[in-house]
């Protein structure tokens, strides 16, 4: 018997704060209206996608002014999915929120609520920030060592889940007759004493129709994987060739089944865009051009600012890279966008080897390394190259967004992913009412003798 | 205050309704606290009643009859769901009502809170309000606090600024509680009701007849605490405004889109306008 025919498992994003999102075209709509994210998880329920994801926390900055180059400006993580949840009835509604600007029991409480309110379809991305830059929006300031953001994460977690685990199932009677609508006056009460928390006293909302909300996570460190491996139902993954894809999805396992957890019972999706044409040519043109939209002159100085630190405004974008070296020691001339560049150096190094060898402008360089397309083609080949990926372990799925808000994901629903259920990859209906039905994974078994009656 | 100005009436929804024993009642929906549908219903009704807004309570801990500290009491309503996501999640099934959560400012980020707030107003279209309220002293363990600390007004406000906030909530301190039951409420709670607000006890009429008289002495209008829900919401929307209705004392549609419109309040100016306009 060959291996079994694996469903794809499918999340939808509205384009965050970076030159992914091409703004300024004329058939794009409000960056922050519900309107724009009632349309975009319409959408993709209508494509019968597992959830929706949204984020967001900070206004970047360019030397010290409001960054408006990119999209300025987010609609609150958790208001905006309870109100997607109203007008969806299966789609999962997951949150990108802070594990190091939140504290435990006001987070754990406003994701079961979510739960509660949209009948067992919450999700929590867990992230981590460390930086005073973002720490400067709130009252303890940057205060956290970057060495302890997993440390105050997984204590976090383990916070947050006995919250979950506090109230036993039937702990609400609400028997008029007899006058009790509790079973017992202790439901949630909890102790926790940690070196990151020390809290105590009565969780205030019952458990939560997924038991616990499903966890997601980004890891690529040795220490994120073993931390995303231990604790997260769902991992991002960097990864889209497929042979690197592969390696990372079989390391992933191997810690999870480390951690004492079976395998494949952690999805692993990378994020996905998309370009489509009547034929591969024309996908191929329309991407061409969209990648210009994406890396205009301005953008592209800017994109190479978060590496060089300098202030490169004065190079021509049509001109060479600059001939200066980075300078990562000085002030940061972007604030709030993740580093992704470890040595500045090398990459500035292999990004003139690229300019010299095809003779690329500066923005025509930012083209080539900061546009990330992964499916570009006619609707047939993007829909075989997302079931081959998956079906050869590459991952499990993929989180769509599209580079035009709102109305970039109807095409993606209309002829996609037909297809991809006509592969038999995608379902052609919701068969349960959770995010855990939709992703195949169960309900948690409750923390030992957490839940007090 | 002149006569034509318009009377608003909101209502204060919390569990099964303020009466410790609301969730006995027999059209009470105890089992349904916690579901989604439920709020929504609440808040369809009170649309339905063409009301200012809805109020949702809040708070950390769990509910208790006691100031300091939690009651082991298994016999009334005992947690609740985060306000202001209720809110969130009535706003785009509803058009026009107000929703004014409660959150608390005790322990919580002013960016988180700002943030949540002003998302609600996003997602319902301008009919976002705030409620706000501070964390009972008990519920500092939940956030690993341990000193106890009073809310005085004098510690957080400049004298003028509290002068204003003084007046305004001395405007809206007279709250009517409808109970045409009452005498069944405190025979199942066991014990006379008691308040922190008026207790009104009588026919939808006579409340109007009430209202109007305190419309008259300055009020600009009230927050009604139903002492069990459904029964009292629908003694407001179906019986108390007709009643209004038929004085011509409460208005027969919505108009306006915003509640700061239906309230009469303007839109105020950002505190940082000038370094809008100041910057290219």
């Amino acid at each position: 018997m060959g291996k079994p025919h694996k469903q794809v498992i499918l999340g939808a994003y509205v384009g965050g704060v970076n030159h992914h999102t091409v703004w300024a075209d004329p058939a794009a709509g409000s960056q922050i209206d519900f309107s724009t994210f009632r349309h975009v998880a319409q959408t993709a329920e209508r494509g019968k996608f597992d959830f929706f994801l949204a984020e967001g926390l900070i206004l970047r900055e360019r030397l010290g002014k409001i960054f408006d180059q990119d999209i300025v400006g987010r609609p609150d993580t958790l208001p905006v999915l309870a109100a997607i949840a109203a007008v969806t009835s299966h789609l999962g509604v997951v949150g990108t929120l802070n594990a190091t600007f939140n504290e435990p029991y006001e987070l754990a409480r406003q994701l079961a609520s979510l739960d509660h309110l949209s009948g067992g379809r919450a999700g929590w991305n867990v992230v981590t920030s460390f930086d005073a830059f973002t720490g400067q929006n709130f009252r303890r300031g940057g205060f956290l060592r970057r060495d302890d953001r997993y440390v105050r994460a997984g204590e976090f977690i383990d916070v947050a889940r006995q919250l979950w685990d506090s109230w036993p199932d039937g702990a609400v009677v609400a028997d008029k007759a007899s006058g009790a609508f509790l079973s017992g006056p202790a439901a949630g009460t909890f102790e926790h004493h940690g070196k990151q928390f020390d809290i105590s006293g009565q969780f205030n909302v019952p458990r939560s129709p997924q038991g616990r909300p499903v966890i997601l996570q980004a890891g690529v460190s040795p220490q994120g994987r073993d931390f995303a491996s231990a604790n997260a139902d769902a991992i991002f993954s960097p990864y889209h060739q497929l042979d690197e894809a592969q390696a990372f999805y079989r390391d992933i396992n191997t810690r999870v089944v480390a951690h004492g957890r079976p395998a494949s019972s952690v999805k692993l999706l990378p994020s996905a865009s998309f370009v489509l044409g009547d034929t591969a040519a024309e996908a191929r043109e329309r991407h061409r051009e969209i990648s210009l939209a994406q890396v205009s002159g301005r953008t592209a100085q800017i994109l190479f600012e978060s590496v060089w630190n300098r202030d490169l405004f004065g190079y021509d974008p049509d001109g060479p890279l600059p001939d200066i070296d980075p300078d990562p020691e000085g002030p940061r001339v972007i604030q709030g966008r993740a580093v992704l560049h470890q040595d500045p150096f090398e990459t500035v190094a292999r990004w003139r080897a690229l300019a010299a060898a095809h003779n690329y402008s500066l923005r025509e360089t930012a083209v080539h390394v900061f546009s990330r397309t992964e499916f570009i083609g006619t609707p047939s080949q993007v829909a075989e190259r997302i079931d081959d990926f998956v079906q050869h372990d590459g991952s499990d799925g993929f989180i769509i967004g599209s580079h035009l808000t709102p109305g970039g994901l109807d095409e993606f629903a209309d002829k996609v992913v037909p297809l991809l259920q006509e592969r038999g990859s995608l379902r052609a209906d919701y068969d349960g009412t959770t995010l855990r039905d939709n992703l195949g994974i169960p309900v948690p078994e409750r923390t030992a003798g957490t839940a007090v009656a | 205050m002149t006569d034509n100005s318009p009377l608003h009436l909101a209502v204060a929804l919390d569990g099964a309704g303020w009466h410790p024993a609301a969730w006995r009642e027999p059209d009470a929906a105890p089992d349904r606290l916690f579901t989604a549908a439920y709020w929504a219903e609440l808040a369809a009704e009170a649309e339905r009643g063409l009301l200012d807004f809805i109020t949702i309570e809040d708070s950390f801990g769990q509910q208790s009859a006691r100031y300091d500290g939690p009651d082991p009491r298994a016999n009334q309503v005992r947690g609740r769901l985060d306000a202001v996501l209720i809110a969130s999640w009535i706003a785009p099934l509803t058009s026009h009502i107000g929703l004014v959560p409660t959150a608390t400012v005790t322990h919580t980020e002013p960016f988180h809170v700002s943030k949540a707030i002003a998302t609600l107003d996003y997602v319902s279209l301008g009919r976002a309000g705030w409620r706000v309220q501070g964390s009972r002293p008990w519920e500092n363990s939940l956030f690993g606090r341990r000193e106890a600390f009073a809310f005085r007004l004098e510690d957080y406000a400049a004298p003028e600024v509290q002068r204003e906030v003084v007046a305004r909530f001395d405007e809206a301190a007279d709250f009517v509680e409808a109970a045409g039951h009452r005498a069944r409420l405190d025979a199942a709670a066991g014990a006379e009701y008691a308040s922190d607000a008026f207790i009104f006890t009588g026919t939808a009429a006579q409340l109007a007849e009430l209202l109007l008289d305190w419309q008259g002495a300055g009020l600009s209008g009230f927050r009604l605490r139903p002492a069990s829900v459904p029964r009292d919401l629908l003694h407001i929307t179906r019986e108390l405004v007709p009643s209004l209705q038929r004085n011509n004392s409460f208005r027969s549609r919505y108009t306006g889109t915003t509640l700061r419109e239906r309230l009469g309040l303007t839109r105020p100016a950002s505190r940082y306008a000038a370094v809008f306009t100041g910057t290219n």
